[in-house]
């Protein structure tokens, strides 16, 4: 039997290499892309799958392209790539939401279309990464907020427009998820610690690998008729506004 | 009061911008000097551009300029906004897709759902009470600039961070167009 072969953007850390390693767990070959050539190279060596470097914000970049090259064709594209900032919308630098924006929304929109010929070849499947920010906004994290709801509603308009072509388009929506962005902000907290999260009903903080099943999941043959849908992997956090009282008002 | 109207120039626009200052979609450098300049109390943000079609056929920058255009400026007036020492009413007029998106409008949708977010995490700042107003195409720019002029006058710092969607009642479920039409 073939193996599928799946691109993972942003995929050399956090959510995006749980993502990796989950979906050469159940077989795929997998292009692990992302910014950084050790870390690309060092995972993909270590899952059996190709490493593709390059930079999503970059209009020109070609990553969609050399990953359908190097595995022979795409079955599943996740567009995992994504940034952060730590900063209500008074405090956001004009700089700072320009990047957000191109990397969250513009590179999420180009890579799709540079996606869609390949994926209409194999009948596949687009997976975007969008956060339970983008479902119910954090003004903490403003700018971050109006990008992730704005590639649920891309999520939902290109599965509307794709469906007929027989490509499925989905989303998932992480909480607060440990190894994942909000582990290696800068300044936010010490790098890879959790304590100060608020805890989620059920308990536990969402790990990588969480995110990953959802993920490994939605692109799945298993999953062949869930299109336009925005999963979100939460812990029941977006399940009521006082959700985070739930475990008692403790934090993790 | 002093309003000030920034965004697509059109009926809306003209409308709301009776009386008042109207600035067509400026750049962001441009309306942060305009609000320090103006210093409004009523701030009506119009974001109605002419639609593009769906996402999948228009280029990335096509996308970058509509956002750059509309949800940015927006983002810089209400950024500026928060410098100012008084309470200042704002609005938000945009295409209805920023709820309930419309893939044949793709690319309005997604502007308009990043308005609307921004419209929610705006609404959380000292000082502002900002809402948004979806429209659809058919409803009478009238009409539309009374509501959003009520959105404006009203003194009720409890309307804040809320939605009203202008369509007539077309996406209140699925084929309501077509239940109309039988009824008629």
């Amino acid at each position: 039997m073939t193996a599928m072969r799946a691109l993972v953007t942003g995929g050399t850390s956090g959510i995006g290499a749980a993502i990796c390693r989950r979906l050469a767990a159940d077989g795929w070959r997998v292009a692990v892309a992302g910014r950084s050539q050790t870390r690309a190279n060092a995972l993909a060596a270590e899952i059996g799958g190709v490493a593709i470097v390059g930079d999503v914000a970059n209009p020109a970049d070609d990553t969609v392209d050399r990953a359908a090259t190097a595995l022979g064709g795409l079955d599943a594209v996740l567009l995992n790539a994504g940034v952060i900032l730590d900063a209500d919308l008074p405090s956001t630098p004009d700089a700072d939401w320009d990047l957000l924006m191109d990397v969250n929304v513009l590179a999420v929109h180009r890579q799709a279309r540079a996606a869609l010929p390949h994926l209409q070849a194999t009948q596949g499947s687009i997976l975007i990464t969008a956060s339970d920010a983008g479902v119910w906004g954090e003004a903490p994290i403003a700018a971050y907020s109006i990008a992730k709801r704005m590639t649920l509603t891309m999520t939902r308009c290109l599965a509307a427009e794709w469906g007929p072509a027989g490509v499925r388009v989905n989303a998932i929506c992480p909480g607060d998820t440990a190894p994942g962005m909000l582990t290696t902000t800068a300044g936010r907290r010490t790098p890879g610690a959790t304590d100060g999260w608020l805890a989620p009903p059920l308990g536990t903080i969402v790990r990588g690998e969480d995110v990953a099943a959802a993920a490994a999941f939605l692109v799945s043959a298993d999953a062949s008729r869930i299109s336009g849908t925005g999963l979100l992997i939460d812990a029941g956090m977006r399940s009521s506004a006082s959700a985070w009282q739930a475990q008692s008002g403790a934090e993790r | 009061m002093t309003r000030l109207v920034i965004g697509t120039h059109g009926a809306v626009a003209q409308a709301l911008a009776e009386g008042a200052r109207f600035a067509s979609s400026p750049a962001r450098t441009t309306v942060r000097e305009i609000v320090r300049r103006d210093r409004p109390t009523e701030l009506a943000i119009v974001a109605l551009p002419p639609s593009l079609g769906s996402l999948g056929t228009v280029e990335t920058s096509e996308l970058e300029r509509l956002l750059g255009e509309t949800l940015t400026t927006a983002a810089a007036a209400i950024q500026t906004l928060t410098e100012l020492e008084y309470s200042t009413r704002v609005v938000i007029v945009c295409p209805a897709g920023g709820l309930l998106p419309d893939h044949c409008d793709g690319v309005r949708s997604t502007i308009a759902a990043g308005l609307v977010m921004l419209m929610e995490v705006a609404s959380t700042l000292p000082g502002i009470c900002v809402n948004a107003l979806l429209v659809a195409e058919a409803i009478p720019p009238t009409e539309v600039a009374a509501v959003a002029n009520l959105m404006l006058g009203t003194n009720a710092e409890t309307i804040n961070g809320t939605t009203i969607r202008m369509d007539g009642g077309h996406d209140a479920v699925l084929a309501a167009e077509t239940r109309t039409e039988e009824k008629n």
